[in-house]
């Protein structure tokens, strides 16, 4: 019987620690960081828990949606119904990099969250505050009335705007679609 | 001691310089990303150079750079699994920055010099020499970048439940974007000239 290879069987054993170990770990950190992701999605759709919700899988989406800057999306079912989406991506307003999370349910815009902005203090920035408050609770299919809303607290900072409504514009659209489909 | 003295007066500066300054491009608040880069790589110092201490009989030509290799990416990667999951506050934006400790051919060949040399004793002295010197140089150039881009000094909470401690330092209108962001590479540089001069300077009047 050939003696074996100790530098390869060294090699091997190691390869196999390190991998028990990490997994060992995913085991662990999994559910953590599920809860974690979950209570941002209930935080953003003004629910207490996910009871009675399917949570569908992440969407990557495609042509116009992916065009405005959205990156991800979850949707959320009841009875198999489709009852609440959130959107996840990042466009631009004067400058790159205005991240944002909009949660939808029912049809109305239940919160919409800016993470980070390149936006200029004085300009754009300052109207981004006001924006989350000023699309709470908008129907996201009445899209004269958020255009309103919008225009209404963005006196001077058109591209912040436009940026923000072509988003919706193609959020609009694709809610409409899911929900008839 | 002598180790410890070593490592920070020979190790420090090529650490940070190769390792700690890009996180300041990728973090929102530097001076939490400093922080935790300096925590990272005490964890894979420490970590790695125990297994390796220990494993260093098995070594052979063939195997020992597979080993070294496999064990430091394992740690590193363990590090981040573990940082992401329970400190979320601390690894905004340079999460997937916590691994590069592992493929830097700086540390890797530190680590293999280190150990193949030192008793255990002294490994663990040059491993923490390397990081005061890491933290001394990272962390102060952090907290300026914050002060000079973002205006404040804070520091971030762990859990990621918003800041532990923030004090406004300057107005919005005196906040220089060159220390933050994309732009950032030219405050990051220009902050740790500054820094590196001043220290070599102050050595000079002690000697």
């Amino acid at each position: 019987m050939a003696k074996p290879n100790t530098s390869l069987l060294v090699l091997g054993l190691t390869a196999i620690s390190a991998f028990s170990i990490l997994f060992a770990t995913q085991i662990i950190t999994q559910p953590i960081l599920e809860t974690r992701e979950n209570q941002r999605y209930l935080d953003l759709l003004k629910i207490d828990s996910l009871e009675g919700y399917q949570v569908g899988e992440l969407i990557l989406p495609t042509g116009a949606l992916l065009t405005a800057g959205v990156t991800e999306i979850k949707p959320f079912f009841q009875s198999d119904v489709l009852t609440a989406v959130v959107y996840t991506g990042t466009t631009s307003g004067y400058a790159n990099g205005l991240s944002f999370r909009v949660g939808i349910r029912e049809g109305v815009i239940m919160q919409f969250v800016i993470d980070a902005h390149g936006e200029s203090q004085g300009y754009g920035a300052d109207v981004l505050v006001n924006v989350p408050e000023a699309l709470e609770d908008l129907l996201i299919v009445e899209e004269s009335t958020w255009t309103a809303s919008l225009i209404a607290i963005s006196t001077g900072s058109t591209m912040t705007r436009r940026g923000i409504v072509n988003v919706l514009k193609a959020i609009r659209f694709d809610y409409i679609e899911r929900v008839a489909s | 001691m002598k180790a410890f003295k070593e490592a920070y007066q020979q190790q420090h500066l090529i650490l940070s310089l190769g390792l700690g300054l890009f996180i300041f491009l990728a973090g929102g608040q530097s001076f939490t990303s400093a922080w935790m880069m300096t925590l990272a790589l005490f964890f894979n110092l420490l970590v790695s150079t125990t297994i390796l201490y220990y494993l260093k009989k098995y070594f052979t030509e063939d195997n020992k750079w597979l080993i070294i290799m496999l064990v430091m990416a394992s740690v590193a990667t363990w590090f981040q699994m573990l940082a992401v999951a329970f400190l979320p506050g601390w690894v905004v934006g340079i999460e997937v920055y916590l691994p590069f400790i592992a493929i830097s051919g700086l540390v890797l060949a530190r680590v293999e010099t280190v150990v193949q040399t030192e008793s255990l004793k002294n490994i663990f002295f040059h491993g923490l020499g390397s990081v005061v010197g890491f933290a001394m140089l990272v962390l102060p150039i952090g907290l300026l970048s914050d002060v000079l881009g973002l205006g404040v000094i804070t520091f971030a909470s762990p859990s990621g439940q918003g800041p532990l401690f923030t004090i406004t330092m300057l107005d919005d209108a005196y906040r220089m974007p060159i220390f933050l962001g994309p732009q950032g590479a030219i405050g990051v540089l220009i902050l740790a000239a500054l820094w590196i001069a001043f220290v070599r300077n102050l050595r000079g009047k002690q000697a």
